[in-house]
């Protein structure tokens, strides 16, 4: 015993628990006699004998972070999630979310076999059938496409951005000749790596050493919340001394104890402050001096007309700590304290790396980590690589090349999947321009659940005429679907995650507990069918096969990284010690949005958030996390409102609320809080109909979602 | 599980018959603490004490009839309030405190609540009347009454932990400190003759074992050289309602702002 390390006791005494174990009677649905139980014992897995118990060490995947977890296992089934402490993103910890999980994979409603639509659509009549004839079906609606010389007409809604599956489904989108592969997140996954491509030519998400800064400056809550952000967060709360933190958003959760200094920034306007810090670190000439020299379109140049033009000269002028104060409702004293903070408690980072915030503010936090000296070194922001998997070159045929030469339905600029503008394509499926979309498929995307005015893409969906669902839940966007096929849950597939700081494996923790088939597999055999050189681009057996394939550059580098990933469940990835960035601040710059045409009628601003136990599909079903302790209203609507609004309003902690927006009604109960801004309302997301009441405003210039633009206003019900 | 596991009596059913097994079993007494300038009441303590514990939901239906159990819970203090704990007005993570001087095994008409030497007030399900006197008694608010019998979701716990029992409805349940893990590990440690180290409880219950920042350090207080017994003595440590005499084992550390 004395030789294990820290909570590695559990694996080693699994065996003593499991000689232990009994199995005790299960009580019986409700009755009239509360002490009445019935002895049936929840059945034992196949394959398993009573009693017998193990560990795996797998990888989570209800969210980017990718956390290293030890399962146990016990009589087949796993009944308990611990973190891995080998991992070098949660070093043992698991946040709420992912000790969840298991509901995930036992949840009743999960889709058990490939189906069929049989009724009319959204109607939820479904035949079941069997893997062959599914895989056989999707792969003959493409065939069709491609062979009329239309492959540009597939679409690939992708929520992955990371791994051996959204490597499989990029080289497949290749092949077949489509550049319609779009991100789902409408939000910060694509805004900070479009950020951080724009800014530095870096390709991938950065990752933040929270662990060792000094000072931490955060945009928006996610970070405090539900964001992949929380679990670095966390362990850097558990060091001693632990980093000063510093919040800017609208709205501070009432767990966020830990926060020392909140901003409580109006709502869209934390481009404004970071560039106000921006001012103030360059003024006083706190920036690193290296970084200014280098950075490109930073120094004073002379433009066209001969006024002097650089972002330097634009900060200087426009974005004094007295202006931006105006801006942003934040006093110039405490701008300049901000700024002071970061620059003299060393190394200091800024994370504005969110779904919901936008993408000046995830450029400008770059640009304030340029002017800190924090880009690539220990406690600030890492720049990371996204590129573990590399397969063979690829050589398209004649199809798929005049295919991927036709413009993307979203209407991006560039060709890459992290330009992708989401929000444009409904309405490109709508009005069919440049061309009809033919054959949709959704994978780890639900966008009439979790997307703003979820009705147009109900209505972009009855365009389609071919709707695919590879969910392992009947969610909102697979009830329109034509074909489901269901994916494993991640505790039953296999892939290899790229993490910031590592590579991390998924390997299955128990068999299947339904007909489901991860979807990585169904993409390789789908090729094989469809056959000629998509059928070459796949030579592989099965997903693993693949994975090792795809990362053979990086274990030519490190021969012992698959023994690693197996026998530690990660492995740290290589890192340049310092790799030099240059950083081009050309793409900042920050315009107000223009006043709200009906502040009187729509006082408020919205700003949506998402709690602790926020995620897509039926992650919102899991019990345990809808009814964590400081919850209120746990299974309905709630809406955070300042306590002088309340007061000013009459409304009441608790009371019965309506929130009404110029895009939809929301029945709600109020939450009178501290720690909201005046003249805001937080908007929790997660429930059925939150989405309803957001618009679908886009910033024009990146296409991007401006989730904290819906005005609205706020009454009780009598 | 009951009686048997509840007085403290360890038999040797699960040792070899012919190795001998030390006789001697050193007194502890468990406690834990909860460090406040840490924790961010992320609530992952929460639901892994639920997952270990089989603690079950309570489901869209049955939330508006009563409140969800939480052996493990976060209180929030009124914002507005003018009533502050010894912990001022942020919200904190609240187990059972294992009072040494338990409110509520006094009450209890049927024994169905001890005080174990170890230091764990354990709660016998099979013993409960629900009469809740007990819950009347905990001036933490620390136990919670099966008002109905657990609905899983399909019906079937399939996740459930089979070292711990489900509870049907009508008895009252609450944190036990994990005390399954710890007899598993006290029991190893008894069978290869060696010591219970702070490196290997430190890590004990379901709580402690997840958070993220390490906030939560589970031992033995009889060892005045472990870590928690360190924590005991820090100026920082408080204790709630310490006032009251019930003397609990759980200690809070935080630094006054």
């Amino acid at each position: 015993m004395a030789k294990l390390g820290r909570r590695g006791f559990l694996g080693a005494a699994g065996a003593l628990a499991g000689a232990a174990a009994c199995r005790t009677s299960r009580p019986s649905q409700e009755s009239q006699d509360p002490y009445a139980a019935t002895k049936t014992a929840v059945p034992l897995e196949r394959g398993t004998r009573p009693g017998e118990e193990r560990w795996v060490l797998t990888t989570c995947g209800l969210c980017r972070a990718g956390c290293g977890l030890r399962v146990r296992v016990a009589d087949g089934r796993a009944v308990k999630v611990e973190g891995n402490p080998e991992s070098p993103v949660n070093r043992g910890g698991v946040c709420a979310r992912g000790q969840a999980g298991l509901q995930l994979l036992y949840h009743p409603d999960r889709v058990r076999a490939p189906r069929r639509r049989v009724g009319q659509r959204g109607e939820n009549r479904w035949q079941e059938i069997p893997w062959d004839e599914a895989i056989a079906d999707l792969a003959a609606e493409l065939a069709k496409v491609r062979s009329a010389g239309e492959p540009q007409s597939l679409v690939l809604l992708d929520g992955e951005y990371a791994g051996a599956t959204h490597a499989l489904w990029t080289r497949f989108m290749a092949a077949f000749g489509s550049p319609n592969h779009v991100g789902h997140g409408c939000g910060g996954r694509t805004q900070i790596t479009q950020a951080v491509r724009r800014l530095t030519g870096a390709v991938g998400v950065p990752s933040y050493d929270f662990e060792h800064s000094a000072c931490v400056f955060l945009v928006g809550t996610g970070a405090l919340e539900s964001s992949p952000q929380a679990i670095g967060l966390a362990r850097a709360m558990g060091r001693t001394p632990r980093p000063h933190v510093f919040c800017a958003s609208s709205r501070l959760p009432r767990m966020a104890t830990f926060v020392d200094v909140w901003m409580d920034v109006a709502p869209g306007t934390a481009t404004a402050l970071l560039l106000g810090l921006a001012h103030v670190l360059v003024r006083d000439n706190l920036a690193d001096l290296a970084a200014l020299q280098t950075a490109v379109g930073f120094l004073p140049s002379i433009d066209a007309s001969g006024k002097p033009a650089g972002l330097r000269a634009r900060l200087l002028a426009e974005f004094s700590p007295g202006s931006v104060a105006s801006l942003t409702g934040v006093s110039a004293e405490r701008i300049e304290r901000a700024a002071h903070g970061l620059a003299v408690q060393r190394p200091s980072v800024v994370s504005a790396d969110e779904d919901l915030v936008d993408l000046g503010a995830a450029g400008a936090a770059i640009l304030v980590n340029t002017l800190l000296g924090s880009l690539n070194v220990a406690g600030g922001m890492r720049l990371d690589r996204g590129d573990a998997f590399a397969f063979p070159a690829l050589q398209p045929d004649a199809a798929a090349s005049a295919g991927l030469a036709a413009p993307p339905l979203d209407g991006r600029k560039g060709s890459d999947f992290t330009d992708a503008r989401l929000l444009a394509l409904p309405q490109a499926m709508l009005s069919a321009k440049p061309y009809a979309a033919k054959v949709l498929l959704q994978t780890y995307s639900n966008p009439v659940y979790s997307k703003p005015d979820g009705k147009i893409w109900r209505e972009a969906f009855a365009k389609v005429p071919f709707v695919v669902s590879f969910s392992p839940f009947v969610d909102e966007s697979t009830a329109f679907a034509d074909l489901v096929l269901p994916d494993h849950t991640f505790f039953e597939r296999w892939d290899v995650v790229e993490t910031g700081a590592s590579l991390a494996l998924r390997q299955p923790v128990v068999r299947p507990i339904a007909n489901t088939l991860a979807t990585g597999e169904v993409v390789l055999r789908m090729a094989r069918v469809l056959g000629g050189t998509i059928a070459r681009a796949f030579p592989w057996n099965t997903m693993r096969e693949a994975a090792v394939a795809g990362l053979s550059a990086a274990t030519a580098a490190r021969p012992s990284l698959l023994d690693d990933l197996q026998s530690q469940g990660a492995a740290a990835r290589a890192r340049d010690a310092k790799p030099a960035v240059v950083v081009d601040v050309r793409s900042i710059s920050w315009v107000p949005l223009s006043a709200p045409s009906d502040s009187v009628r729509f006082p408020f601003a919205l700003v949506p958030f998402r709690g602790p136990g926020y995620a897509e599909g039926g992650l919102r079903q899991m019990a345990w996390l809808a009814e964590l302790p400081a919850v209120m209203n746990p299974w309905g609507q709630r809406i955070e409102i300042s306590f002088d609004d309340a007061r000013r309003l009459g409304i009441e902690h608790g009371d019965d609320v309506v929130v009404e927006s110029s895009f939809g009604m929301l029945p709600a109960q109020a939450q009178v809080s501290t720690t909201v801004r005046p003249g805001v309302l937080g908007l929790p997301l997660g429930r059925e109909d939150a989405m309803g009441v957001l618009g679908s405003l886009v910033d024009e210039a990146s296409g991007h979602w401006l989730a904290s633009a819906t005005r609205a206003q706020i009454r009780k019900v009598a | 599980m009951g009686a048997a596991q509840a007085a403290g009596a360890l038999t040797a059913t699960v040792a070899n018959a012919g190795e001998p097994v030390p006789a001697q079993r050193t007194l502890h007494r468990w406690g834990m603490a909860i460090d406040l300038d840490r924790c961010t009441r992320c609530q992952a303590c929460v639901v892994a004490c639920a997952a270990e514990n089989n603690v079950p939901p309570l489901g869209s239906e049955k939330a508006v009839l009563t409140r969800p159990i939480h052996w493990m819970e976060i209180l929030v203090p009124d914002a507005e309030s003018s009533a502050v704990t010894e912990l001022g007005r942020e919200p904190f993570p609240v187990p059972c405190m294992h009072c040494d001087r338990p409110e509520c095994v006094k009450v209890c008409p049927v024994g169905a609540t001890q005080r174990s030497d170890d230091g764990i007030v354990s709660q016998i399900w099979d013993r409960c009347i629900g009469c809740r006197y007990c819950m009347v008694a905990c001036p933490y608010s620390r136990r919670y009454f099966n008002w109905t019998a657990p609905a899983w979701p399909g019906g079937d716990p399939s996740s459930a932990n089979p070292d711990v029992a489900l509870r049907p409805a009508g008895v009252v349940e609450k944190c036990t400190l994990c005390h399954h893990r710890i007899r598993t590990v006290v029991e190893h440690a008894r069978l290869d003759g060696e010591s219970v180290t702070d490196e290997v409880v430190r890590w004990l219950p379901a709580c402690a074992s997840a958070c993220p920042p390490h906030a939560i350090t589970f031992g033995d207080l009889a060892d005045p050289h472990s870590e928690l017994a360190a924590l005991a003595r820090d100026a920082r440590a408080v204790r709630l309602l310490d006032r009251l005499g019930t003397e609990p084992k759980v200690f809070y550390l935080r630094t006054r702002r």
